[in-house]
C-alpha cells in the first residue's frame, strides 16, 4: 500500500510539475523573462536579447531580470548559452512590464 | 463474496476506461495541436502520455486500491489542462475549462468520494494558481477572487451532486450485493437442499438400481436354476438317448465283432466247401463220364431186356392157356364132391334115426325087466353103431368141404392164374414198350450227361470265380474287421464324451 501512495504521491507531483511548468515554459512567441544565471550573464543583457532579435520591454521582479518579446526558438538557445534563463512572463513575476503575456 | 467486490468491479471497468481516454488524448491533444497551429502540441501530447504512464501501470496490474484512485482522479482533471496549456491565446482557451467539469464528472465511474473529492481539489488549485499566475487563461477578463468563488462555488456543487451521486450508485450497489450475496445464500442453501435431494435421489436411484439389479440378479439366479433343470432334464434326456444310441453302438459293434468272426468262420468253411466244391466238380465231372459209359451199358442192357421181356411174354400166353384147360376138370370135382355130400348127408340122417331107435328099444328093455335085458344090449350096441356112424359121417362131411375148398381154390388159382397171365402179357407189353422209350431216353441221358458235363465245367469256373470272390471277401472282411474295431474303439470314446459332456452339461 506504500508503494501505492508513492505512486500517487509521484503522480501528483508530476501534475503539479506539469503546471508548473505550463506557468513558467516560454510561450512560442511573445513576453519571455530572461533571468540571467550569473553575474556576468547580467552585464549587457538587453543588447544581448536585442542583438537576438528580441525586443526588452520591461524589467522582472529579480534583479537584472528584464522583460523580452519575441520568439522563444530564436532566444532560447542563444540566451541560455549566455547563462540566461527564458521564461514566460506572468505578471507577478514582471514588474514593469505594459500588458499580460 | 466480498461487498466490495461488486465496487471494484465497477471501478476496474471504470479505470479501464479513463486509462483508454487517457491514451486517446495524446493523439487528440496532437490533432487539435496541429489544426489549430498550436506551438506546443507536441509537448501537449507528450504530457499527456506521460501522465498516462502510471495510471496505465496501474490498471494494467489491475490496481484500483484509494492511490490509484487518487492518481486516476489527479490524470482526469490534468488533461483538462493540458487543453488549456496547448490552446493559449486561442478563443477556445475558455471553453477548454468545460473539460473539468468533464473530468470531475467522469470520476463517478470510480464510486469514491475521496477520489472526487481530490479532483476537485485539484481543478480548485489549478484555478487558484492560474487565477494568480495566468489570469486570462481562467477569464476572459480580469481575474479576481469572487469569480474565482464563483466559479468553486459551482464546482462545489457539482461535487455534491456527484458525492451524492456517488454516495447513492455506493449503497445501492452495496444493497445490491448484499442482496445477491443473500440470495447466493439461499441459493446456496437451495443448491444445498438440491444436492441434498439429488443426494436422496441418487441414494434412491441407486437403491432402486441395487433392487433392480438384485431382482435381476434373483431373475438371472432363477433363470439360471431353471437352465441348470434344463440341462439336466436335456442331459438325462441325452442320456438316455445317447446312452441307448452308444450302446447300441456298442452292442452292434460287439455283434459286428462277432458276425466278423462268424463271417470269417462261413467264409474258411465256405472257402472249405468251395474247395470241396472244385473237387465235387472235378469227381462229378468224372462221374458224368461213367454216367454216360453206363448209359451206354445201360441201353445195351435195356435192349436184353426187351427181348427177355417177350421170351416171357410167350411163355406167359402159354401158361395161361394151360390153366384155363384145368378149368373144367375142377367144376366137375366140384359137381362130385356136391353128390358125396348129399350122400353123407343122408347116412347121417339115418345114423340120427338109428340112435333114436336104439334109445327107445333101451327105454323099453328098461321098463320091461330082465326078459328082455338081451334086448337092451343090442339097443345099445346100435346106439354105439349110430354114434359111430354119425362120426364118420361127419368126418366125411370135413373132407368134403376141404375137397370143395380146395376145388373152389384150384378154381380161384386158375382164374388168378389166367388173369395173370393176362397181366403179365400186357406187362410185358409195356415193358417192351418201356424199354424202347427206355432206349429212347437213355440217348436223351446221354445227351443230358453230355450238358451236365458241359454245365459241370461252368460251374467248376464260376467255383474258381467264386473263390476268388471269396478272397476278396475276405480282404473286405479284414477291412470290415479293421472298421469295426475302430468303430468300437470310437464308440467307447462316444460314451467317454457323451459321460464327460453330460457332467459338465449337469455341473453348469
Amino acid at each position: 500500500m506504500g508503494n501505492r501512495w508513492g505512486l500517487a504521491a509521484a503522480q501528483l507531483a508530476t501534475v503539479g510539475f506539469m503546471m508548473v511548468a505550463g506557468v513558467f515554459v516560454p510561450p512560442a512567441r511573445g513576453d519571455m523573462l530572461a533571468i540571467p544565471l550569473t553575474t556576468a550573464s547580467g552585464h549587457g543583457l538587453a543588447a544581448g536579447v536585442i542583438a537576438v532579435g528580441a525586443i526588452p520591454v520591461g524589467k522582472g521582479q529579480f534583479e537584472g531580470a528584464l522583460v523580452v518579446h519575441g520568439d522563444r526558438d530564436r532566444l532560447a538557445w542563444p540566451m541560455l548559452a549566455r547563462g540566461v534563463l527564458l521564461l514566460a512572463a506572468p505578471d507577478f513575476l514582471c514588474a514593469g512590464k505594459g500588458g499580460r503575456a | 463474496m466480498n461487498v466490495e467486490r461488486p465496487m471494484e468491479s465497477i471501478r476496474l471497468a471504470g479505470a479501464r476506461m479513463l486509462m483508454w481516454l487517457f491514451w486517446l488524448n495524446v493523439p487528440a491533444l496532437m490533432l487539435i495541436g496541429w489544426w489549430l497551429k498550436a506551438p506546443d502540441a507536441e509537448v501537449g501530447a507528450l504530457a499527456a502520455a506521460l501522465l498516462a504512464l502510471l495510471p496505465t501501470h496501474m490498471v494494467r496490474r489491475r490496481d484500483i486500491s484509494t492511490p490509484a484512485r487518487m492518481t486516476l482522479a489527479v490524470t482526469s482533471v490534468a488533461i483538462p489542462a493540458l487543453y488549456v496549456f496547448l490552446l493559449r491565446g486561442h478563443g477556445w482557451q475558455m471553453d477548454m475549462h468545460m473539460g473539468f467539469f468533464a473530468a470531475l464528472a467522469a470520476q463517478t465511474v470510480l464510486l469514491d468520494r475521496r477520489a472526487l473529492l481530490v479532483a476537485a481539489g485539484v481543478t480548485a488549485l489549478h484555478h487558484l494558481v492560474l487565477n494568480y499566475s495566468y489570469p486570462a487563461w481562467v477569464f476572459a477578463s480580469e481575474g479576481d477572487l469572487p469569480r474565482v468563488l464563483v466559479h468553486a462555488l459551482i464546482v462545489v456543487i457539482q461535487t455534491l451532486m456527484l458525492w451524492w451521486i456517488v454516495t447513492l450508485l455506493t449503497q445501492t450497489i452495496r444493497l445490491q450485493t448484499e442482496e445477491r450475496q443473500r440470495s447466493e445464500g439461499l441459493r446456496k442453501e437451495a443448491d444445498a437442499a438440491k444436492e441434498r435431494a439429488e443426494v436422496a435421489l441418487a441414494e434412491l436411484e441407486r437403491a432402486q438400481t441395487i433392487a433392480t439389479r438384485q431382482r435381476a440378479i434373483e431373475e438371472a439366479a432363477r433363470r439360471a436354476e431353471e437352465a441348470s433343470e434344463r440341462r439336466r432334464l436335456v442331459a438325462d434326456a441325452l442320456e438316455a438317448r445317447l446312452g441307448a444310441v452308444v450302446g447300441d453302438l456298442g452292442q452292434l459293434a460287439g455283434q459286428l465283432s462277432a458276425s466278423k468272426q462268424w463271417l470269417f468262420d462261413l467264409l474258411d468253411r465256405t472257402t472249405q466247401r468251395s474247395a470241396e466244391l472244385r473237387k465235387a466238380h472235378a469227381r462229378a465231372d468224372g462221374d458224368v463220364r461213367a454216367v454216360a459209359q453206363d448209359t451206354e451199358r445201360l441201353a445195351t442192357s435195356i435192349s436184353g431186356v426187351g427181348g427177355s421181356a417177350s421170351h416171357t411174354r410167350d411163355n406167359a400166353l402159354r401158361g395161361a392157356m394151360a390153366t384155363r384147360a384145368l378149368t373144367p376138370e375142377v367144376d366137375m370135382l366140384s359137381a362130385t364132391v356136391d353128390s358125396a355130400s348129399s350122400i353123407v348127408a343122408l347116412i347121417s340122417q339115418i345114423a340120427a334115426q338109428s340112435r333114436t331107435l336104439s334109445l327107445n328099444a333101451g327105454i323099453e328093455a328098461a321098463r320091461s325087466g330082465s326078459e328082455v335085458r338081451g334086448f337092451a344090449v343090442v339097443a345099445s350096441e346100435m346106439k354105439s353103431l349110430a354114434a359111430q356112424t354119425a362120426e364118420a359121417t361127419r368126418q366125411i362131411d370135413i373132407y368134403l368141404q376141404d375137397i370143395r375148398r380146395a376145388a373152389d381154390s384150384v378154381s380161384g388159382a386158375i382164374d388168378v392164374a389166367t388173369q395173370s397171365a393176362d397181366t403179365i402179357d400186357r406187362s410185358t407189353a409195356g415193358i417192351v414198350d418201356d424199354v424202347a422209350e427206355q432206349i429212347r431216353a437213355t440217348g436223351e441221358i446221354a445227351a443230358a450227361t453230355e450238358e451236365m458235363a458241359r454245365h459241370i465245367a461252368e460251374a467248376a469256373s464260376q467255383a474258381e470265380a467264386l473263390s476268388l470272390a471269396l478272397a476278396e471277401a475276405q480282404s473286405a472282411m479284414g477291412e470290415t474287421d479293421a472298421a469295426a474295431t475302430a468303430l468300437s474303439s470310437r464308440s467307447q470314446e462316444l460314451q467317454e464324451t457323451v459321460r464327460n459332456v453330460l457332467e459338465e452339461l449337469r455341473a453348469a
